[in-house]
């Protein structure tokens, strides 16, 4: 079928927050239903089980249709990969490599030798959100997510950690001038959930999701 | 005049009044001409449509159900009709709603082959005494062809008539019915001598003495008769003085196309057994490999290749299997008139001169076969002569004979051994693979159908010579590669698998091109889709850079009437793939009914894909490259999707095997389960007899009893007796033991044998030890259920494509994780018991009352359906992709490769019902309104139905409800809609195309016109226009 579109007021009206705030809705919704068994700590293992849930979700939910893969590959404009990112996701009816939303996995609050360490610089870190501010993570795309896997299940510090460590990383984050971390209005039912704004090279404008999950074990 | 698909369709004619013989000789005109489907008059108050595809008749029309005339319309009463009349020829449905007026065997074409062959079977007819050898005939009714082409476009006349003393004629029936037959002989070879004088020494050959010893008046009687335009087959005579034929009109690459098919069909046998005739036709072919190219296919072929080029002109040509030339025809009258626009005020002499010039040193056409050869210049020369208007053909061979430029016609064919320089002929007898380097890197186009030899047939020495000689590059190349990585290449794998003749042309034709040339060639499908090119693929595809795949399978039979391997067109330049990531756009076009003549080949979008090289080259490496192309023939994105799933999970093939032994006989490898085929009886090349070692009292299946369904009864079987004494072939024992699954070679039975049963090779058997019972009934129910039947549609070599069949070794990469495999091993247990239990039950209620009972059938039957739900459960199928499954297996596989007279039934052209788009609507909007779950508004559908038209207007409005889907018949609104999106069409596309669909997409609501077929109205394609759909409201269409 050949299609053509005379006005983008239909689009906006049905879906006002785009793809990205179906995603994330269906993400915070899914890890709601997860309980890690005891012995999974690893932030890798846990993306993968993640991933596998949230794609049996989408295989037994009509409604979506998103695909998730993991360890993306991700390369420079030369083809050469430079990183991988843990999740990618597919928009309805389109497979790898097609992603339309990529997300990066760390761990916060993890208890190392009896102390809670909020694991906030690795968050941030080249591994972390400096992934997505130096291009390194798909540089066709205007909007990233980090999931932040809040390992004691204490939002309030862990999201407090971050904000912290964002404020003193701010230039390196090359977060946009007059802006923190704040409430993200396509996750308006999640109050520790954030957004933060970049800007990043050649007046690129980049938006980071903050996702914090807290582990629940069975 | 109307144009669909950019083919000449409907000529429309106004006049003041009717005048039946004049509309009726137009009529004529146009079933000659072989171009345009139908005629329509309009006198202002009537307007009257004949077909252009019923014969031709000398008399008025008086019966209602003369076939000349459609139909006839009125402006006051039929205003509807008129003004849906176009959208109907557009999309097909006039053509569907009066079929009988529109059969494609009624067309000249057709019937000037039919008599032709006919003609001369009649020549050739021993039985009388005077028959003529086969060649004779053919010359002699070429020659006729010829004469009379130039008869009756006036390009000779009373003047040439009056040479060799024959009265005026207007054609050649008229003057063959003027005088005696000995006359008609002693004219026409004077006719033929003169004309050999007057255009081209080697046009008539040199064996005209000899032949016109041959020719008798019962052979002119023959030739009046064919001329005339009697039915030979039918028995019946053309009226007196009527011309059926006019050859003035008659294409001329219709001519050629028919001359060349003619000359492929065989005399029939003695008894006249049409079906063993045909079918030695058909062997004749198989065995040359040649297939000749109808022309709308070479058409086709000429378009994808010189796509996007500004000119055709000072390029070169070369077709490297030119048969009767027609790519060469085809390219010659495209330059021809390319030069003509350009040099619209050029002089007669000039235009001559340069397209000699363009016949000579453009094109190149080689071909071992002489009499292909002779058949190019013959085409070559009748599309030269049809560049000039009949009278500056004579004033032009006076020029040339003054400017000492030669005869009109230049010399085209170079005999091997001929003295003559290479460089001023087009056409070169000799096999493409003998040494050259002449030719090497200077052609602009290598174009061609090579010949479609495969395994059993006889190969071509000097290709096989070239392509494992020092002399090929390529092999030098793939050598340095593999020594590079230690590994030691199977040359014949990848330069000549399964002996597949077009391989050897794909891997030769690069090397006549230029840089920056291309290579586009028609090949059959097997060397794309099939298990035994995958070295070639993975070598192939790495060396060149491929444009574009097209993929004519699901054309096979209409293209190709006796072809049993599809085509494929593969366009590709002689560098390297820029790169790994590179795309090659996959043109998968789909049989349409929008032309009974099936002139055209529409592609629609959802048929434009682009297949990753780097998938290509990694399921190469796995044996698979063909799963590649199949999956992008008919599935679609989500299908893709799916079959990925399905492909990650474990194989049959993981516990299912042949027993590998040593010499010795001792097992190497066993595989939980064993595979085999079964027995062969004793034949004459038995060396050495193998003892069956079996009692004559063991149990016997006969593969032809077609009773057992889902699981075998002993009743089913019989004692296997002393008739087999000796086998041929012995397989191991255990594939006849129980538990076992029994497999038809067809691919089309899965029963479960619960005891031992010997069977021969037309079965095969997956057979375990007995604690795996379970799962070999479930395998049963897997192998039965449509998810089976899917998996292999879209993943099999063969099915839906060549031959309905699967191999076994595709059979064994059906998915099929065993319990603990999968993320829940209680779970899928407990499946495998339940579907045990049910084939138990089916062996229950069929008992011994019904086994040989209809009853026996529904109670299969049911039990499938019970199965499948299981088997959807176990793999854990979603809705959707339960949709997708449905529809293959329904629609789609039920409509693959149809031959002309099923394109009526198939179901993906079945107009669709109000319930069939009913739910496509409501798939499409529940899709959309799932995903806009975060906003207030909704879409609503409603449908417009033009039936007339054969389309669909479905409009889904932004409201904050949600409602059912309501159909209406179209009326002003629907006129005002198309009006909004013939306009929104022209700016996107410069048209609107009826019969690929077109959505628009406004403020408040999105329109979608479709046509009717109910290919377009599934539910697995409101899903993947909901994801279309999607892209364009999310993005506006920028980011898909």
């Amino acid at each position: 079928m050949i299609r053509k579109i005379r006005s983008q007021q239909l689009g906006r009206e049905l879906f006002a927050d785009g793809l990205v705030g179906l995603v994330l809705d269906f993400v915070q919704e899914t890890w709601k239903g997860i309980q890690l068994p005891h012995g999974i700590r690893l932030e890798k293992r846990i993306t993968l089980l993640f991933m596998k849930e949230l794609n049996r979700c989408c295989h037994e939910d009509t409604a979506y249709d998103w695909a998730f893969f993991p360890e993306v590959p991700d390369c420079n404009a030369e083809g050469k990969e430079v990183s991988r990112i843990d999740i990618g996701v597919s928009a309805p009816g389109r497979r790898q490599p097609e992603y339309c939303f990529v997300f990066e996995g760390k761990r916060l609050n993890i208890s190392r030798g009896g102390r809670t360490i909020s694991n906030a610089a690795e968050y941030v870190g080249p591994a972390g959100m400096m992934c997505f501010v130096t291009g390194k993570y798909s540089s066709g795309q205007s909007e990233g997510g980090m999931l932040g896997y809040v390992m004691d299940g204490e939002l309030n510090p862990a999201r407090s950690a971050i904000v912290d460590r964002i404020n003193l990383k701010r230039t390196e984050l090359r977060l946009a001038p007059g802006t923190a971390y704040s409430p993200s209005k396509q996750m308006p039912k999640a109050p520790f959930n954030g957004e933060t704004k970049h800007s990043l090279e050649k007046a690129r404008k980049f938006t980071i999701f903050h996702l914090l999950l807290p582990i629940q074990r069975n | 005049m109307l144009c669909v698909e950019g083919r000449p369709t409907v000529y429309f004619k106004r006049v003041k009044a009717k005048d039946s013989k004049c509309e009726l000789n137009w009529q004529r005109k146009l079933w000659n001409q072989g171009a345009a489907t139908m005629l329509v008059v309009d006198d202002a108050s009537e307007v009257r449509i004949y077909s252009a595809l019923a014969k031709p008749a000398s008399g008025s029309i008086t019966a209602p159900d003369d076939e000349r005339l459609v139909t006839t319309l009125t402006w006051a009463a039929d205003a509807l009709e008129l003004q849906q009349f176009i959208r109907g020829v557009e999309t097909g449905a006039f053509y569907r709603r009066h079929a009988p007026r529109f059969q494609p065997e009624r067309s000249v074409d057709r019937y000037l082959l039919d008599n032709l062959c006919a003609a001369r079977d009649e020549l050739c007819d021993y039985s009388k005494g005077d028959g003529l050898d086969r060649d004779t005939a053919h010359h002699f009714l070429g020659r006729c062809l010829f004469t009379g082409y130039l008869l009756e476009r006036e390009v000779i006349g009373s003047r040439q008539l009056r040479k060799v003393g024959a009265p005026a004629a207007r054609n050649l029936r008229e003057l063959l019915e003027s005088m005696t037959g000995s006359q008609a002989i002693d004219t026409l070879y004077a006719l033929f001598r003169l004309l050999q004088d007057d255009f081209n020494g080697s046009l008539f050959g040199n064996q005209l003495p000899g032949e016109q010893k041959h020719i008798r008046v019962r052979h002119i009687e023959v030739l009046k008769r064919f001329f005339r335009g009697d039915d030979f087959k039918a028995g019946q005579p053309a009226l007196t003085g009527f011309d059926l034929y006019d050859f003035s009109f008659i294409p001329i690459e219709l001519i050629s196309a028919i001359y060349e098919q003619f000359l492929a069909a065989p005399a029939p046998e003695a008894d006249d057994d049409e079906e063993a005739s045909d079918e030695q036709s058909k062997s004749q072919r198989r065995k040359a490999g040649a297939y000749y190219t109808p022309p709308r296919l070479a058409e086709l072929v000429v378009d994808i290749a010189t796509e996007k080029w500004p000119t055709l002109l000072k390029k070169r040509y070369l077709d490297p299997a030119c048969g009767s030339g027609i790519f060469l025809v085809v390219l010659f009258q495209r330059m021809a008139g390319e030069w003509r626009r350009r040099n619209s005020t050029a002089t007669n002499l000039k235009r001559a001169c340069e397209l000699r010039r363009i016949l000579t040193e453009s094109l190149c056409g080689v071909d071992r076969d002489p009499t292909a050869c002779m058949i190019a210049s013959f085409s070559l020369y009748l599309a030269f002569l049809d560049q000039f208007d009949p009278p500056d053909i004579w004033a032009l061979k006076k020029e040339l004979e003054a400017a000492g430029e030669g005869k009109v016609l230049p010399p085209l064919t170079l005999v091997a051994g001929d003295a003559a320089k290479p460089a001023k002929h087009a056409i070169h007898a000799k096999n493409f693979f003998a040494p050259e380097t002449d030719a090497l890197g200077k052609f602009d186009l290598v174009i061609g159908n090579p010949p479609w030899i495969g395994r059993n047939q006889p190969g071509d020495e000097a290709a096989e010579k070239w392509l494992f000689s020092e002399a090929n590059p390529f092999l030098i190349e793939i050598k340095a590669q593999a020594q590079k990585q230690k590994k030691k290449p199977d040359l014949k794998a990848v330069f000549l698998p399964a002996q597949q003749s077009a391989i050897a042309f794909m891997w030769r034709a690069p090397l006549f091109a230029k840089a920056d040339g291309i290579v586009c060639l028609l090949l059959p499908s097997r060397v794309l889709l099939s298990n035994q090119t995958d070295a070639f693929q993975a070598a192939w595809f790495a060396r060149f850079q491929v444009e574009c795949v097209w993929q004519l399978a699901d054309y096979r039979r209409i293209l190709f009437s006796g072809a049993k391997c599809p085509a494929v067109v593969i366009k590709n330049r002689i560098d390297r793939p820029a790169d790994e990531g590179q795309m090659i756009e996959y043109i998968t076009p789909k049989a349409e009914r929008l032309d009974p003549r099936q002139a055209v080949i529409p592609v629609l979008p959802e048929d434009r894909k682009m297949v990753p090289l780097d998938s290509l080259a990694l399921r190469a490496k796995e044996d698979r490259a063909f799963i590649v192309w199949k999956e992008f023939f008919w599935g679609t994105g989500r299908d893709r999707g799916f079959l990925d799933r399905l492909l990650k999970l474990p194989p049959l093939s993981k516990i299912a095997g042949k027993i590998k032994r040593d010499k010795a006989g001792q097992v190497l490898e066993r595989k939980r389960w064993v595979k085999g085929q079964g027995f062969q009886p004793p034949s004459k090349s038995m060396e050495i007899p193998k003892d069956p070692g079996w009692k004559p009292s063991d149990l016997f299946l006969d593969a032809g009893n077609k009773r057992p369904q889902l699981i075998l009864l002993e009743s089913d079987c019989k004692p296997i007796g002393r008739e087999i004494g000796e086998l041929r072939r012995k397989p191991d024992d255990a594939i006849f033991a129980a538990p076992m699954v029994l497999v038809n070679q067809g691919f089309t039975r899965f029963v479960f044998s619960p005891f031992p049963v010997y069977f021969q090779d037309s079965l095969q058997s997956i057979a375990g030890p007995p604690e795996d019972e379970n799962l070999l009934l479930f395998l049963t129910a897997v192998l039965n259920s449509p998810l089976a039947s899917y998996f292999f549609f879209h993943t099999s070599a063969n099915l839906g494509v060549e031959r309905d069949k699967v191999h076994f070794e595709e059979l064994l990469q059906l998915p099929f994780p065993l319990p603990e495999e999968t993320d829940d091993p209680d779970r899928s247990w407990a499946i495998v018991r339940k579907a045990a239990a049910r084939l138990h039950q089916v062996k229950a209620d069929i008992g011994p009352a019904f086994a040989l009972d209809p009853k026996r059938e529904q109670i299969c039957a049911d039990a499938k359906a019970d199965l499948n739900e299981l088997v959807y459960d176990y793999f854990e199928v979603s809705a959707r992709e339960r949709v997708l499954i449905e529809d293959t297996v329904e629609i789609y596989r039920k409509s693959i490769t149809p031959s002309p007279a099923r394109l009526n039934r198939i179901p993906t052209l079945t107009e669709s019902k109000e319930p069939q788009r009913q739910e496509y609507a409501h798939y499409l909007r529940d899709a959309l309104n799932g995903w806009a779950k975060r906003s207030a508004w909704r879409v609503s559908p409603k449908g417009q139905l033009a039936e007339r038209a054969g389309l669909c207007l479905l409009t889904l409005t932004k409201v904050q409800r949600a409602e059912d889907y309501v159909e209406e018949k179209a009326a002003q609104e629907f006129e005002k809609v198309m009006k909004r999106l013939s306009r929104a069409s022209a700016e996107q596309q410069g048209g609107i195309t009826y019969l690929r669909g077109f959505a628009l997409i406004e403020k408040e609501c999105i329109h979608i016109l479709k046509p009717l077929a109910l290919r377009h109205w599934t539910k697995s394609a409101a899903l993947n226009d909901a994801d279309d759909l999607l892209g364009d409201l999310l993005f506006g269409g920028e980011n898909r």
